[in-house]
C-alpha cells in the first residue's frame, strides 16, 4: 500500500500496512457508494444563519 | 449473595421504612470489595461520600422531601463522565490525575434526583474499543466467565451491574458501547436518540456519534433511569429542545406492534446459537400479539464503513492537541487507530456525512411502515480476553469489526435501540437482541422492550455470577 503509507507520511504519520489496508478499503468502499448515488441535491449539512433581533443600525 | 432489588422494589422499601438508602448502599459497597479486586470494574471507589449521601437521602426522606424514584438509589458513573472533585481518568495514562471541578450533566441531574454514587468504572481507554482490555488500569473481566471481556467501552458499568455492585450505571456508545457490554454481560442497556441526552462534561470520542444513556438490570430501571438523564442542555450544542418525557410500562404490550425481522445483514455472520435465542424471542413476541414484516433492510456493511469514517476523523480531531503533548502515554490500539484517522483525508468525513443521511433516509421510509426492528445485539457472545480473532460459524473474524458488526452503524443513524437479554448459551454466557426504534420514540421502545423482556423472562433469573 505504498500510496496510503506516502500520503500518510507527507502528514507525518507513519502507517502500518494493516493500517494502510483498512484506508485502503474504507476508500474502495466509500468511492463505490459515492459512485451508485445520483446526487440531484446536495445533502450535506451547510451553515444557517440565525436571526438576532437587535436595534436597527443608525441611518 | 443476596440479589439486589429493583429500583420499583427499593423505592416501596424506602419508603415503606423496610430499607434504608444506607443498606442498599452499604450492601453495593460489600459486592465491590468483594469481587472488584477479581473484575476489575471500578477504577474509584466513593465509599465515604456515598454512605453520606445515602444518610442525607434517608434524612430527606424522614423528613417528606421526596426526590422522586431514584432517591437513594446507588448508581456508577463510567469513569469517561466527569465527577467534581473525584479522580476522573478517561481510562487514559494522560488524564491518570484529573479531578474536575464540576459535573456533567447526566450526573448532575441523577444527584438532583436523589440518586447516591458509589464510585466510577472502568472502561476502555478514552472509551475507543470494545474490549475495555485497558493498558493502564488491566482488564475488566466478564462476571460470567472471567477469562473473557465484558465487552466495552462500558465494561466495567456491565461488569459491576452484573455482579450485583451497582443498580444502575450511566454509559456512553459511540458505535455500541452501552449495547455491547450490555449483550456480554446480560444487562440491559439503551442508547438514546442522538440528542437526547446532554454530553456535557463527558469526554468526547466521535462527536457526531456519541450517545450517553442507561445500563440497569431491568428494562424499567433504565426507563426510571432515563427519565432523569433527559432534558434540554444548552451546554451541549447537540442538546435537543424538547418536553421532558415519562415512560411509562403500566399495561405494556406487544400486542399489534409491527417489527421488521431483517432478512439481509443482520443474521448473517452469527454464532448459531446466539441466532436461534434472537428467533426464539421473536417467537415469544410473536406469540404475544406483535406482527413481524420480514423485510430486507439497507446494507449494514455500507453503514458500518460510513460510520467507521466518521468516527476515525472525528476521534483523530478530538485527540490531536493531547497526541502532540502526550503520545507516549497512549496505549498501542488506540493509538493505531488515532493515526488511522489522522491519515484519512477530508473528502472521505465529508463524503461519510452525505451518504449517512442519505441511509437515514432510508431507514426512516422503513420506520414509518414498522415501530421497530429487531435484530441480535451482538453477533456473538463473549469472546476471551486477549483474543485477536474469533470463529463465527466456520469464519475467522477479527474481534473489534465483529462485536461491533450490528451496533456501529445505529450511531451514524441516531436511532434509539435497547439491548434486552434473551437467553443463556450452553457455555452459561448471555445472548442479546436489539430493538432499533423511532428517532425520539423512546416512550414506545421502553414499552415493547419491557413487553418482550416479560415474555422472555430473563430478568426474572436473578442467578448469581459464579465466584
Amino acid at each position: 500500500m505504498p500510496d496510503w503509507k506516502d500520503a500518510a507520511a507527507v502528514r507525518g504519520v507513519e502507517l502500518t500496512d494493516a493500517q494502510a489496508e483498512k484506508l485502503a478499503a474504507i476508500d474502495r468502499k466509500l468511492s463505490l457508494m459515492m459512485a451508485m448515488v445520483d446526487w440531484k441535491e446536495e445533502p450535506m449539512d451547510v451553515v444557517t444563519m440565525p436571526e438576532i433581533p437587535g436595534e436597527e443600525a443608525p441611518r | 449473595m443476596t440479589p439486589l432489588p429493583t429500583v420499583r422494589e427499593a423505592g416501596a422499601a424506602l419508603r415503606s421504612g423496610a430499607l434504608s438508602s444506607c443498606e442498599l448502599t452499604q450492601a453495593c459497597l460489600d459486592r465491590i470489595e468483594a469481587e472488584n479486586p477479581r473484575l476489575n470494574a471500578f477504577l474509584t471507589v466513593t465509599a465515604e461520600a456515598a454512605m453520606a449521601a445515602a444518610k442525607n437521602a434517608d434524612e430527606e426522606l424522614r423528613a417528606g422531601l421526596d426526590r422522586g424514584p431514584l432517591h437513594g438509589i446507588p448508581v456508577a458513573h463510567k469513569d469517561l463522565i466527569c465527577t467534581s472533585g473525584v479522580r476522573t481518568t478517561f481510562g487514559s495514562k494522560v488524564f491518570a490525575d484529573a479531578i474536575p471541578a464540576f459535573d456533567a450533566a447526566i450526573v448532575e441531574r441523577l444527584r438532583n434526583d436523589g440518586a447516591i454514587m458509589v464510585g466510577k468504572t472502568h472502561l476502555h481507554e478514552f472509551a475507543y474499543g470494545i474490549t475495555s482490555n485497558n493498558p493502564h488500569y488491566g482488564p475488566v473481566r466478564n462476571p460470567w466467565d472471567p477469562e473473557r471481556i465484558p465487552g466495552g467501552s462500558s465494561g466495567g458499568a456491565g461488569a459491576a451491574l452484573a455482579s450485583g455492585m451497582t443498580m444502575l450505571a450511566t454509559g456512553t456508545d459511540t458505535g455500541g458501547s452501552i449495547r455491547v457490554p450490555a449483550s456480554y454481560c446480560g444487562v440491559v442497556g439503551l442508547k438514546p436518540t442522538f440528542g437526547l441526552v446532554s454530553k456535557h462534561g463527558i469526554f468526547p470520542l466521535g462527536f457526531s456519534l456519541d450517545h450517553p444513556g442507561p445500563m440497569a438490570r431491568t428494562v424499567e430501571d433504565a426507563a426510571l433511569m432515563l427519565e432523569s438523564l433527559t432534558g434540554h442542555d444548552p451546554r451541549d450544542a447537540s442538546s435537543v429542545d424538547r418536553p421532558r418525557e415519562k415512560y411509562s410500562l403500566e399495561g405494556a404490550t406487544l400486542a399489534g406492534l409491527k417489527i421488521v425481522l431483517p432478512q439481509n445483514f443482520y443474521f448473517e455472520k452469527i454464532d448459531p446459537e446466539v441466532r436461534a435465542l434472537v428467533l426464539n424471542a421473536a417467537q415469544q413476541a410473536e406469540s404475544g400479539g406483535a406482527v413481524f414484516v420480514m423485510g430486507r433492510v439497507p446494507d449494514g456493511e455500507q453503514l458500518n464503513v460510513v460510520a467507521q469514517a466518521i468516527l476515525l476523523s472525528e476521534a483523530a480531531a478530538v485527540h490531536e492537541p493531547y497526541l502532540r503533548k502526550r503520545r507516549a502515554d497512549y496505549g498501542p490500539d488506540t493509538l493505531a487507530l488515532l493515526d488511522t484517522g489522522r491519515a484519512l483525508p477530508a473528502t472521505h468525513y465529508i463524503q461519510s456525512q452525505r451518504l449517512r443521511k442519505r441511509i437515514l433516509g432510508v431507514h426512516l421510509e422503513l420506520l414509518k411502515k414498522a415501530d421497530f426492528i429487531l435484530t441480535p445485539a451482538t453477533p456473538i457472545t463473549a469472546p476471551p480476553i486477549g483474543a485477536e480473532t474469533v470463529d463465527v460459524a466456520g469464519e475467522l473474524h477479527d474481534v473489534r469489526m465483529i462485536t461491533t458488526r450490528l451496533t456501529r452503524g445505529i450511531n451514524a443513524l441516531g436511532l434509539p435501540a435497547l439491548v434486552i437479554p434473551c437467553g443463556w448459551t450452553r457455555a452459561g454466557l448471555p445472548a442479546a437482541l436489539q430493538l432499533i426504534g423511532r428517532p425520539f420514540g423512546e416512550a414506545a421502545l421502553l414499552r415493547a422492550g419491557a413487553a418482550l423482556e416479560a415474555a422472555i423472562g430473563f430478568h426474572l433469573d436473578r442467578r448469581p455470577p459464579p465466584q
